[in-house]
């Protein structure tokens, strides 16, 4: 049983990689017009435009070329940029890596906001601080991210002056500068992953708490505080965390904005850049990585939901 | 209210002035001035209609309502004890649920946490009351085969949803036992199960009286279930009790026109004819 | 859920009113104002709020008043388009993929399936590549990330409504499958559609604010309030009201529609669940 269902989800995973993989590389198929004589501009040179469209994967059959970038990247080699000529894979390694600590730096911080706030705002629904807490999360919710990033900015470090305003020092060199760096923008990215999952948490413990089987579990004799940590927060967990799973997500997406947000040289800088530079390459290069990022965290949500809710399991 | 033998013995619960009143809803209250016995060993039950306040009754002695929604006054007599039924404090409650009174749920499938195996349903309960672990999962076990559920060890590893209706029914009914109350409430215990099914647990909880000298308070909305089952019956009508008797005494001779109403109404089987060596059988309203 | 003091009649009423002040404020800018969004003669560089620039000047000496207004215009307006186009595409899709069932049905929930399956930030950024930015594209873009969703949540609704008798007794009759949708089942599930509407509104305004932002969406000089922060970014410590003003306005627009959602949420639900014991 265990082993169909884990076979099916691999399998899942390995067709949406597969169908993604072949989007991204059509993609450049699919630009309207003649990419290189675009990108040359008046620097148009026949010869040129041909070497860039062959670099680009333009001439010659979809499939054979397609083959060829797939087979290219998974060893790693991703081509050169359009715009500094430079390898591919050797600029974004790095960019992703420290996209990835800013992705989990955020995925801590929404934890901590939320897990809290869920509670407290459960447990005390029927008191003012309870009222308070809902319209706070309400409101965040509606504000878009990278206002409230703008806001912290504006708050902490232009008038309090306590954090910088963004950029990235090596950690190496400058430990609790680079500490100190990346606080607003880790916290900026789990306010949004944080606002949505309090509610739900909130909502799940609310409804476990009106529950049949809570009532069950008191007509036995169970004490509140056993109640509490057995039936309710057990059960409310579950909702939770595949909330939990759906945004991390957006924790992609979130990261490209908070990087611009901040000047943090992460990925989703480089993937904006790219876009805006038509660096197709790049481009492709970036989005497949995000591709590969996004279907593993998925599969390792829907694995660990599986371990944790027995009804998944018949 | 004396037994079926006409002494007054000391009863197991009695129940005096039982007022429900759910806030914010205006208009009747789910119960009004209830009151209700159980003599020592007996079952009682609880007749009516859905809304006729009876399930809230039966919650309303386990004090499993919840006080944010409902306004319960009256008081309880338990074993020499009395007991404020509109009290708030859960201390009171905590020490009285599961070891004094048991109570089973009407939708056993509810009732279980799903997260949670058998096994671990049962045995917290008892860890709370400061069992060791070995003693409570081999009550746990002693448990489960007293409400006859075969294959014991297999069961109590699993999870609610891989267990069949039936026995879901007899695992909340371990569940309520398990601390060993001398008071058990089943709330439409039969309810949601086939006919066979009812007859089954029917049989199983007269014996449970027996092994475990229960008294029971048994709600449903079957007249004719009850009176196979209890020797006292109590019927309600919305949140009042307008019926009271030794279980014959209601059923043969009713004084209150519903209670009239109710028994006509249980479709009775009546053979009416005879053909070609088949019976055949109709049902009279 | 909500547990405001006002009722959800007059929250809807409070989120539309804003949003029509909103919008007659600044059409009265862009309409009777003397400045011209793009003109950068219009005043004094990074002058203050004065009484001929309510707003004061931008770093290149354009009116600051009109520019915001004309970003609530094009927020507003992207909002609508995106929101109108892709549920009048999606509603129909959904409601007649539930109706129908079949196999029509399955595939469309398969379809569904593998779309969600990848993020919308991708799909978003991969669109752009190929299409380019600016405002329409910038639309094009948006609808078409939406319309899954919209045929995810209408059909889920749709197929609840089905479930419900009188199309049950429809289906009995013969009713053509065509017929039953529009006439039976959509105008029931208008007040969920109208909330989805609001909600995608609310997602659409964000997003092309955000698009903006990035440099994305829509192009400059035109000031959509993304582009309006992003350029104004570097004075955040010398000139705050340079982004103050477009994120508030940003974010009252967010709201009231949010607010308008939720609103009709609840007073949709009163109407359906009557308080339970």
């Amino acid at each position: 049983m265990t082993l169909r269902y884990l076979t099916t989800r691999l399998l899942g995973s390995l067709a949406t990689l597969v169908v993604s993989s072949f989007l991204i590389f059509a993609m450049v198929r699919l630009i309207p017009g003649d990419p290189a004589t675009a990108l040359l501009g008046r620097a148009f040179d026949p010869e040129v435009a041909a070497l860039m469209r062959k670099r680009l994967g333009l001439d010659g059959n979809f499939f054979i070329q397609y083959l060829d970038w797939i087979r290219a990247a998974l060893t790693g080699d991703f081509g050169y940029s359009l715009i500094n000529g430079a390898k591919i894979n050797e600029q974004i390694l790095d960019r992703f890596l420290r996209t990835l600590h800013l992705m989990i730096g955020g995925l801590l911080f929404g934890l901590a906001i939320a897990i809290p706030l869920g509670t407290v705002s459960a447990r005390r629904r029927d008191q003012k601080a309870g009222s308070f807490l809902m319209g706070l999360n309400g409101l965040l919710i509606s504000v878009p991210q990278f206002i409230t990033g703008l806001l912290l900015v504006y708050i902490f470090a232009v008038i309090l002056k306590w954090l910088p305003a963004g950029g990235w020092v090596d950690p190496k060199s400058d430990f609790r500068r680079w500490l100190t760096a990346m606080i607003l923008p880790c916290i900026t990215l789990g306010l949004a992953l944080s606002a949505f999952t309090a509610r739900v948490l909130r909502t799940s413990i609310v409804e476990a708490t009106v529950a049949d089987y809570v009532v069950a579990a008191k007509s036995w004799g169970l004490p509140e505080r056993k109640v509490y940590r057995w039936h309710i927060y057990r059960n409310a967990a579950l909702p939770t965390l595949t909330t939990v799973g759906l945004e991390i997500g957006y924790l992609f997406g979130g990261s490209v904005v908070v990087e611009e947000i901040f000047g943090y040289p992460g990925v989703g800088q480089l993937t904006v850049d790219a876009i805006s530079g038509r660096d197709y390459p790049m481009v492709q290069a970036a989005v497949l990585l995000f591709a590969v990022g996004f279907t593993l965290i998925n599969l390792l949500v829907d694995l660990s939901l599986f371990f944790v809710d027995p009804r998944l399991r018949k | 209210m004396s037994d079926s033998n006409g002494n007054g013995l000391q009863s197991a619960i009695e129940v005096q002035h039982l007022t429900v009143t759910y806030r914010g809803r205006r208009g009747a209250p789910a119960v009004l001035d209830a009151n209700l016995e159980v003599p020592r060993k007996e079952i009682v039950g609880i007749v009516g209609q859905s809304g006729s306040g009876k399930s809230t009754l039966g919650m309303a002695v386990a004090g499993l309502l919840d006080p944010r929604q409902c306004e319960v006054s009256g008081t309880m007599r338990l074993g020499g004890t009395s007991i404020d039924l509109g009290s708030t404090e859960n201390s009171v409650w905590e020490t009285l649920r599961g070891s004094r009174i048991g109570y089973v749920f009407q939708d056993a499938q509810a009732a279980l946490n799903p997260l949670l195996t058998v096994e671990q349903l049962l045995v917290q309960p008892q860890r709370h009351r400061g069992v060791d672990l070995s003693a409570a999962r081999s009550i746990a076990r002693e448990m489960l085969e007293a409400v006859e559920i075969p294959d014991v060890e297999r069961r109590l590893r699993q999870y609610p949803h891989e267990l069949s209706g039936g026995m879901k029914q007899r695992a909340v009914i371990a569940a309520a036992l398990i601390g060993k109350p001398g008071v058990l409430i089943a709330d439409e215990p039969t309810t949601a199960l086939d006919v066979t099914l009812q007859a089954q647990i029917i049989r199983l909880l007269k014996r449970l009286k027996d092994e475990f000298e229960l008294s029971i308070i048994f709600i449903s909305h079957d007249i004719d279930l009850v009176a196979d089952i209890a020797s006292h019956i109590v019927v309600m009508k919305d949140g009042v009790v307008i019926e009271a008797g030794s279980a014959d005494s209601v059923v043969r001779k009713p004084s209150h026109p519903y209670t009239n109403e109710l028994i006509r109404s249980i479709p009775r089987l009546e053979k009416v004819g005879f053909f070609q060596d088949t019976e055949f059988w109709s049902s009279r309203g | 859920m909500s547990t405001s003091r006002f009722s959800p009649s007059q929250r809807i009423r409070i989120g539309f009113f804003v949003l029509a002040l909103l919008f007659i404020a600044t059409g009265l800018v862009l309409l009777m104002g003397s400045y011209s969004y793009d003109d950068i003669g219009a005043g004094e560089r990074l002058a203050t709020p004065s009484s001929s620039h309510l707003f004061g000047v931008d770093s290149y000496g354009r009116d600051y008043l009109t520019r915001v207004s004309l970003g609530v215009v094009i927020s507003l307006g992207v909002g609508v388009t995106v929101s109108l186009l892709s549920i009048a595409i999606g509603a129909p899709i959904g409601v007649y993929s539930a109706i129908r069932g079949g196999w029509l049905d399955m595939s469309i929930g398969r379809i569904l399936e593998v779309l969600f399956a990848f993020p919308q930030i991708l799909l978003a950024l991969v669109l752009i590549t190929i299409l380019g930015s600016g405002i329409q594209t910038a639309m094009v873009v948006l609808v078409i990330i939406y319309i899954p969703i919209v045929v995810r949540y209408v059909r889920n609704v749709a197929l609840v409504e089905a479930q419900q008798d009188y199309l049950l007794s429809a289906q009995m009759y013969g009713s053509p499958k065509f017929r039953q949708c529009f006439v039976h089942v959509l105008p029931n599930i208008q007040g969920s559609i109208l909330v989805l509407a609001s909600s995608i509104a609310a997602f659409a305004m964000i997003a092309e604010a955000t698009l903006s932002y990035l440099g994305l969406g829509v192009r400059p000089p035109l000031p959509s309030l993304g582009i309006l922060l992003t350029e104004n970014q570097g004075f955040l410590s010398t000139e705050p009201r340079l982004i103050f003003f477009p994120a508030a306005v940003l974010v009252l627009l967010v709201i009231s529609v949010n607010q308008i959602g939720d609103a009709l949420v609840d007073k949709l639900d009163l109407k359906r669940n009557p308080v339970r014991a």
